[in-house]
C-alpha cells in the first residue's frame, strides 16, 4: 500500500510537471557525461601520449568540475522539489488531516523521490550515454586527424558516480524541503500562504535603482574593457562585483518601471489583457529579481565560456594540422648509438631519410672587440625601408619592445627577428638543411661561399608568414641584382639566397629555432660555438610502411620501438597530443559548464514562473469569469513567458558581448583564430537557443495546462 | 417597468453531482422567472442548492438538465466564445472573496472587463469616473487590493460588475466577508444600484440582514424552491420585510407549520 501509494504520486508528479522530470534528467545526463569522460575517444587516446596531464586533468580538474556541477544541481534539485511539494501542499496536509504520521509521510516522500530519482537515472544515464557517445564521435572527427579510432564511452564507474551523486542530493533536497515544509501549520499545507502583499514601489524609486543598476554596469563594462589587468586582476574583481550588483538593481528598477507602462499607454491598457500580462510579468520579475539576475548572470556566462570554448577549439585545431615540420621523429642521444639503434632491423621499415642535424649559435668574438661577428646594419636598414609610414622602427623607441604576430607589418616582424637574436644567431649548415628539403620533395639547397639563408621557422609567425616571404624575396633579389651584400660575417660580405622554401626543423614543434642562419658546411665549422651545438637525428617514417600502415599508426608502432632505446625522442604525434591536450582540456571544461550554467539558468526560470503561476492561478479563474477566453489568456502566458526567458538573455547578451570582446582584447591576441570559429559559435550558438526554446515551450504549455484545468471549476 | 418582459427564465433546473458514488441531486427541478429590474435574494441553507443554481447561471458550472433563458436566449447551449462574451457583457459576478486580481490596481481591475472585450479608452475612462464617484471609491483607485479596506474591495468589484452594463449581476454571498458596516454600506450602493439605475441583481445570501434589501426571496430546500416572499413596496418597511424572513427562516429550521 505504501509502495502503491508513492509510486502513483511519483507517477502522476512525473507527468503532472514534465520540467521537474526533464531537469532532474538533465542533471543525471551531466553527471555522466564529466564522469565518463575518461572514456572518450580523444582522452583514450590522450593517455598513451601526455599521461601525465591526463591524469592530472582526470583526477585533479574533473573532480572539481563534478563537484561544482552537483552543488549547482543541488540548488537546481532544492528548486525543483520546493516548486513540487508547493504545488502539492494541499495533498500533503489532508494526509496529516487523516492522521498520517510526519514520520511516514516523509518517508513517502523520500520514496517518490527514490523512485523518481531511479527513473531519471534510468533516462539520465541512456541520454547522457547517448550525448557522451555523440560528442566522443564529434571531438575524434573534429580534431582527431583520423587517427583517432572510435570505442564506446559507456562507463559503469560513471554510472555509479552519477547514482550515487544523484540519489544524494535528492535525499538531502528533500530532507532540507520536507523539514521545512512539516513545520508549517497545516491550515497553510490546506489553503496555501498568505498572499503576498504588493510591493511594487514607487516609479521614480524604480527609475533610480535602474538607474543605479545602469551606472553600475557601465562601470563594470568600462573596467572590464579597459583595465582587465590592472592592479593585479583585483579590478576585474571590481568589475565582477559592479557586474552582479549592476544586474539586480538593473532587472529590479526594470520590473518597477514596467508599473508605469501598465498605467501610462493608455489606448493599449483597455485592449485585451495587456495590462494583466505586464502586471503579471512585473510582479513576477520584482519578487523573484534575484532569481532572474541570478539566471540572467548564469546565461552570460554560458555565452562567454561557450564562445571561448568554441575559439580554443578553432585555435588550437589549427595547430594541430601537421605545419611545415617534414620529420615524423627526432631522437637525441649519442650518436653513434642512435645511429646504431635507427638503422637496426627492426627500425628499418620505419626509418627513411635520416638525417643528422647539428645546430649551434655563432662565436662570440674575443673579449674587446666588437660585440658579434654577424653585421647585420645594412639588411636592418633595407627592412626599416620597408616599415609602413605610421609605424616606427622600435630600435628608435626608448621601450626597445617587439611583439610578433600574424596581423602586425612583415616589416616589423622581421626587425624583431633580427633585433632579438642578432649577436649570436643559430647556424644551420647547408647540408643538413638540404637533405631536409629532400625529404620533403623539395630541390635541394647549394650554397656558395659567400652565400646564407635567412631562416625564419614558418610556424612562429603563422598564417601571415608569406607576406614576410615575398618581402624578403624581393629584396634579396634586389641585393643580388645591384650587386650589395647585405650581411657579413667577421668582415666577409654574404648574400642572401632568394626563394628558399622554409621548413620546421624538428619533428616537434616546441623544439623551435625560430630563425637561424644557414651557412654553408665550412662557414658553419668555422664559426659555430661548440658549447652550444645540438645534435638531432631526425626521420621520416617511409611512404611504402605509411601507405601499408597509415601514417598514424606508423607513427605509434615507431613509437612503441623506440621507447624501450633510452632516447630522448619527439614525434609529430607527441606534438600532435600535446596541442589536443589542450584543445581539450581548455575547450571542454568551458563547453561543459556553459551548457551546464545555460540548463541551470532555464530551470531556475522555468520553475520560478510555474511557482508563481501556481500561486496566482486563480488569477485566470476570475479572469474567465470576467468573460476572457482561454485564447486571450494563453496569449497572455505565452508573452509573460517570452519577456521571462527574454529580460535576463538580453542583459546576458549585453554583459557577454562586453566580456567577449574583452576576452578577446586581453586574453586572446589572433583575430584571425576568433574569425575562424564563426562557424562553430553559430552551431553553438543555435544549441543555446534551441535549449531556451524548450525550456520557454514547455513552461508556456505547462501554464497552459494548468489554466486548462480551472476551466469549470471554482476555489479547487 | 414591463413585467411582461422576462429577463431570466429558469425552466426545470437539474444538477446533480455523480462522481464515482450515489448521484446527489443539488438541484431538483428548479423553475422561476426574474423580471427586468428585480432584486432577487435567493436563501437557504448549507447544501440546500442556491450557490449551485446561481454558479448554473453564471455559467461557471453546467446543468445536469433543464434551461436557462436570458431574454430569450438559451445560455446552456453556449460555445466557448459566446460563454466569453456573455460572462463579460450580460452578467455582472460579484464574489463572497471578491475576487479581485491582487497584482492589478483597483482601476485596472474595474477596466479589465472591458479591456478584454476591446472596449473604446475614453468612453471606460468617463464611465469608470462616474461609477467610481457613486461607489465612493475614487481615492482607491489607484492603490493595490492588498491596500484597501474590505469593504473598498467589495465596492471595487461591484464597480467591475457595473462598468460593463450587464443585464443582471449575480452576486454570491457579498456581504459574507465584511463587517457589519461594511456590509450595510455595500447593501445601500447595491439597493441604489436596483432601483436609481433600474439594476437587475440576483443575490445568494445566508444573511436575513442583507436579504432585507431585496424586492423578492426565493428560499431553497433540497434543491427545491420551499417558498417565495415578496415585499410590499413602498408599504412595507424593511424592519418588517426582515422579521417576515426570519420568521421563514425559523420554519425552515423547524420545517412543520404552514408558513403563508
Amino acid at each position: 500500500m505504501f509502495f502503491n501509494l508513492a509510486w502513483r504520486n511519483a507517477k502522476r508528479s512525473r507527468n503532472e510537471n514534465l520540467i521537474y522530470f526533464l531537469t532532474m534528467v538533465t542533471a543525471v545526463a551531466s553527471f555522466y557525461i564529466i564522469l565518463s569522460l575518461g572514456q572518450q575517444d580523444v582522452i583514450r587516446f590522450l593517455r598513451e601520449l601526455e599521461s601525465s596531464a591526463v591524469e592530472k586533468l582526470l583526477t585533479t580538474v574533473m573532480p572539481m568540475v563534478y563537484l561544482c556541477a552537483l552543488l549547482f544541481i543541488f540548488f537546481l534539485v532544492v528548486f525543483a522539489n520546493k516548486y513540487q511539494l508547493e504545488c502539492r501542499s494541499r495533498e500533503l496536509g489532508l494526509y496529516l488531516m487523516f492522521g498520517m504520521k510526519k514520520k511516514r509521510l516523509f518517508f513517502q516522500l523520500m520514496m517518490e523521490g527514490f523512485i523518481t530519482s531511479l527513473l531519471a537515472l534510468f533516462g539520465g544515464i541512456i541520454c547522457g550515454s547517448f550525448l557522451s557517445e555523440i560528442i566522443s564521435l564529434a571531438t575524434a572527427r573534429l580534431v582527431g586527424q583520423g587517427i583517432i579510432t572510435h570505442q564506446s564511452s559507456f562507463s559503469i564507474g560513471a554510472v555509479i558516480w552519477t547514482t550515487i551523486g544523484l540519489l544524494l542530493i535528492q535525499a538531502l533536497s528533500l530532507f532540507i524541503l520536507g523539514g521545512k515544509t512539516f513545520k508549517r501549520e497545516v491550515h497553510q499545507l490546506l489553503y496555501g500562504e498568505m498572499v503576498k502583499k504588493q510591493n511594487t514601489g514607487t516609479a521614480s524609486g524604480g527609475l533610480f535603482t535602474l538607474l543605479v543598476g545602469v551606472i553600475l554596469l557601465a562601470v563594470a563594462y568600462w573596467v572590464a574593457l579597459k583595465h582587465f589587468f590592472a592592479a593585479g586582476g583585483a579590478m576585474l574583481f571590481v568589475a565582477v562585483l559592479f557586474g552582479i550588483a549592476g544586474t539586480l538593481l538593473f532587472i529590479r528598477g526594470l520590473a518597477r518601471l514596467l508599473s508605469l507602462f501598465a498605467g501610462s499607454i493608455k489606448n493599449k491598457s483597455t485592449k485585451g489583457l495587456y495590462t494583466f500580462t505586464l502586471r503579471q510579468l512585473q510582479e513576477n520579475v520584482v519578487c523573484k529579481y534575484v532569481s532572474i539576475s541570478v539566471a540572467s548572470l548564469l546565461m552570460m556566462f554560458t555565452i562567454m565560456l561557450i564562445a571561448d570554448g568554441s575559439s580554443s577549439i578553432m585555435t588550437y585545431r589549427k595547430n594541430l594540422s601537421r605545419g611545415s615540420s617534414v620529420y615524423d621523429f627526432t631522437v637525441m642521444g649519442d650518436d653513434m648509438m642512435v645511429e646504431q639503434y635507427l638503422s637496426s632491423e627492426k627500425m628499418k621499415p620505419y626509418v627513411a631519410h635520416l638525417n643528422r642535424m647539428e645546430t649551434g649559435k655563432i662565436k662570440k668574438p674575443e673579449a674587446g672587440s666588437i660585440n658579434s661577428f654577424v653585421d647585420w646594419s645594412k639588411f636592418r636598414a633595407e627592412i626599416v625601408q620597408h616599415l609602413p609610414s605610421d609605424v616606427v622602427d622600435p630600435a628608435t623607441q626608448d621601450t626597445g619592445s617587439y611583439t610578433m604576430a600574424p596581423d602586425n607589418p612583415p616589416a616589423l616582424n622581421i626587425l624583431g627577428i633580427i633585433d632579438t637574436g642578432s649577436y649570436t644567431p643559430y647556424l644551420v649548415p647547408a647540408s643538413t638543411y638540404s637533405r631536409l628539403l629532400e625529404a620533403s620533395g623539395e630541390t635541394p639547397l647549394i650554397l656558395g661561399e659567400d652565400e646564407a639563408v635567412f631562416y625564419i621557422n614558418p610556424d612562429f609567425i603563422g598564417s601571415a608568414q608569406e607576406d614576410e616571404s615575398s618581402m624578403l624575396d624581393e629584396i634579396f633579389s634586389k641585393a643580388k641584382s645591384t650587386n650589395t651584400p647585405l650581411l657579413s660575417i667577421d668582415g666577409k660580405p654574404f648574400f642572401f639566397t632568394s626563394s628558399v622554401t622554409m621548413k620546421g626543423l624538428t619533428a616537434d614543434k616546441n623544439i623551435r629555432v625560430t630563425s637561424a642562419l644557414i651557412v654553408s658546411d665550412e662557414v658553419f665549422e668555422k664559426y659555430v660555438d661548440q658549447d652550444t651545438c645540438m645534435v638531432y637525428w631526425h626521420f621520416c617514417i617511409p611512404g611504402e610502411t605509411a601507405n601499408e600502415k597509415g601514417l598514424m599508426k606508423s607513427i605509434m608502432d615507431a613509437n612503441h620501438l623506440l621507447k624501450p632505446s633510452g632516447f630522448v625522442y619527439e614525434s609529430y604525434l607527441n606534438n600532435f597530443g600535446r596541442q589536443l591536450f589542450y584543445v581539450i582540456a581548455g575547450s571542454y571544461t568551458s563547453l561543459y559548464m556553459g551548457f551546464m550554467f545555460l540548463i541551470i539558468a532555464c530551470a531556475l526560470l522555468s520553475l520560478q514562473f510555474l511557482t508563481q503561476m501556481q500561486a496566482t492561478k486563480e488569477r485566470y479563474l476570475t479572469l474567465s469569469m470576467l468573460g476572457a477566453n482561454h485564447k486571450q489568456m494563453k496569449k497572455s502566458i505565452n508573452k509573460q513567458v517570452l519577456w521571462y526567458f527574454l529580460l535576463p538573455l538580453l542583459l546576458a547578451c549585453i554583459s557577454g558581448s562586453v566580456g567577449l570582446f574583452a576576452m578577446q582584447k586581453h586574453l586572446h591576441s589572433s583575430q584571425a583564430a576568433i574569425v575562424q570559429s564563426y562557424p562553430l559559435m553559430f552551431i553553438m550558438a543555435g544549441s543555446v537557443i534551441v535549449v531556451l526554446v524548450i525550456y520557454a515551450v514547455a513552461v508556456a504549455q505547462t501554464a497552459n495546462r494548468e489554466i486548462g484545468k480551472l476551466k469549470w471549476k471554482i476555489n479547487s | 417597468m414591463n413585467y411582461t418582459d422576462k429577463l431570466l427564465e429558469v425552466r426545470d433546473l437539474h444538477k446533480s453531482y455523480a462522481k464515482g458514488g450515489i448521484p446527489t441531486k443539488a438541484l431538483n427541478g428548479i423553475t422561476f422567472d426574474v423580471l427586468p429590474g428585480e432584486f432577487l435574494g435567493i436563501m437557504g441553507a448549507s447544501g440546500s442548492g442556491k450557490t449551485t443554481l446561481l454558479n448554473c447561471i453564471a455559467t461557471i458550472i453546467k446543468p445536469t438538465s433543464g434551461q436557462i433563458l436570458l431574454s430569450g436566449t438559451n445560455i446552456s447551449a453556449f460555445g466557448s466564445d459566446e460563454l466569453a462574451m456573455y460572462r463579460g457583457s450580460k452578467i455582472g459576478y460579484l464574489f463572497q472573496d471578491f475576487a479581485l486580481l491582487d497584482n492589478l490596481t483597483g482601476r485596472e481591475n474595474i477596466l479589465l472587463p472591458l479591456s478584454i472585450h476591446d472596449a473604446d479608452v475614453r468612453l471606460s475612462e468617463k464611465k469608470l469616473n462616474s461609477i467610481a464617484e457613486f461607489l465612493k471609491i475614487t481615492d482607491v483607485l489607484s492603490k493595490f487590493p492588498s491596500q484597501m479596506s474590505g469593504g473598498q474591495k467589495q465596492r471595487v468589484a461591484a464597480a467591475r460588475c457595473l462598468i460593463s452594463d450587464p443585464d443582471i449581476i449575480l452576486a454570491d454571498e457579498p456581504t459574507g466577508a465584511l463587517d457589519t458596516k461594511a456590509a450595510r454600506l455595500l447593501m445601500e450602493k447595491l439597493q441604489e444600484i436596483n432601483r436609481a439605475k433600474n439594476r437587475t441583481i440576483m443575490m445568494v445570501t445566508h444573511d436575513p440582514n442583507a436579504a432585507s434589501f431585496c424586492s423578492r426571496i426565493l428560499f431553497i430546500q433540497d434543491g427545491k424552491i420551499f417558498h417565495e416572499l415578496r415585499r410590499q413596496i413602498p408599504s412595507e418597511t424593511r424592519d418588517e420585510f426582515y422579521d417576515r424572513i426570519l420568521r421563514v427562516m425559523a420554519q425552515m429550521g423547524g420545517g412543520s407549520a404552514n408558513v403563508l
